[in-house]
């Protein structure tokens, strides 16, 4: 999820994260109460698709906002993400 | 001996190809049913409120998941996702943080009061002010089973410690002020007590604190407390 533009599923985000669902949905609750992300409903009637709706996470200005404010503080001069 | 025991090998071969494939195709057969059982398990541990949402949302994810073991395990998953997505509170921290500043407003309000009109007097104003103030802060507390215990004790250490790493900042100096002035320590005290056992919330927190100080600065008028030199008595 690279710019605040890209909606991205669960599933998507888990793929890419390589985080378990018992991490992934969790952490995806707390950033969309904490106003981070967004999600909203596929458009399509589960219906018309033949499956379940797929749930669309967003993140938002503010999350862009913070998320690259906290991934600078995590970058030393290497380039890298550190965990101290 | 040689040949009987080659064809007795070929034979059990052939069994055990027959017999797993049997075991695949009845696995495979029985796999949906496995999957929705767990996930209907999952969806049960939610909130009420929650269910219907996570429902739908968590049989789209394995849907999309490949393989029948990769969905059992995205499922099995599932169950501790359900209890984790359970403990957090329905009230958004944005919103607690807007409850909490707007109770420590009244208490601020309380205090100026206090210093204005004789105690007798005032006696009755102060509980007038404060029951409700402490009603609100206890609702926002209260809610999901005290699940807001942790998170009120962590903001009071969350906006202290900002607070000294920047001291210059005018809303992390007035929302300190407003602890300070509040006259909430007794309160305070007990449900740091409560709320002893764990900070998981600190991050939650600080995302909220930090979404509640870019409202601010944009100019949202929810989170927006007084002016630093306003209403000082």
């Amino acid at each position: 999820m690279s710019s605040s533009s890209d909606e991205l599923s669960g599933a998507d985000i888990g793929r890419a994260t390589k985080l378990a669902s018992g991490t992934l949905y969790p952490i995806l609750a707390r950033l969309e109460q904490a106003g981070w992300f967004e999600s909203r409903w596929e458009s399509e009637q589960p219906q018309a698709l033949g499956r379940p709706r797929r749930r669309l996470y967003r993140i938002t200005a503010i999350g862009m906002k913070n998320a690259s404010a906290t991934f600078r503080d995590l970058l030393p001069a290497f380039g890298r993400v550190a965990w101290a | 001996m040689g040949l009987v025991g080659a064809v007795i090998a070929g034979i059990t071969g052939v069994l055990a190809a027959a017999f797993s494939k049997q075991v695949a195709d009845e696995f495979k057969a029985w796999t949906p049913r496995l999957i929705s059982a767990i996930v209907q398990c999952a969806v049960r541990r939610l909130r009420e409120d929650q269910r219907d949402r996570y429902a739908e949302e968590w049989q789209s994810h394995i849907d999309e998941t490949p393989g029948e073991i990769g969905k059992i395990i995205v499922g099995l998953g599932l169950l501790p996702a359900a209890w984790k997505l359970s403990r957090i509170s329905p009230i958004p921290r944005a919103v607690q943080l807007e409850e909490l500043l707007a109770a420590m407003r009244d208490a601020d309000r309380l205090r100026r009061l206090k210093d204005k009109i004789p105690y007798e007097t005032g006696k009755a104003i102060v509980r007038f002010v404060t029951v409700p103030a402490m009603l609100r802060i206890q609702r926002v507390f209260d809610e999901a089973n005290q699940a807001g215990l942790p998170a009120g004790s962590e903001l009071l250490d969350l906006i202290n410690r900002v607070a000294a790493e920047e001291p210059r900042d005018p809303t992390l100096r007035e929302w300190t002020a407003c602890f300070e002035n509040a006259h909430l320590a007794g309160f305070e005290h007990s449900y740091r007590e409560r709320a002893a056992a764990g900070n998981a919330e600190l991050s939650g927190l600080a995302a909220a604190l930090d979404h509640a100080r870019a409202e601010y600065r944009r100019g949202g008028a929810a989170t927006r407390p007084r002016e630093p030199d306003q209403g000082r008595g």
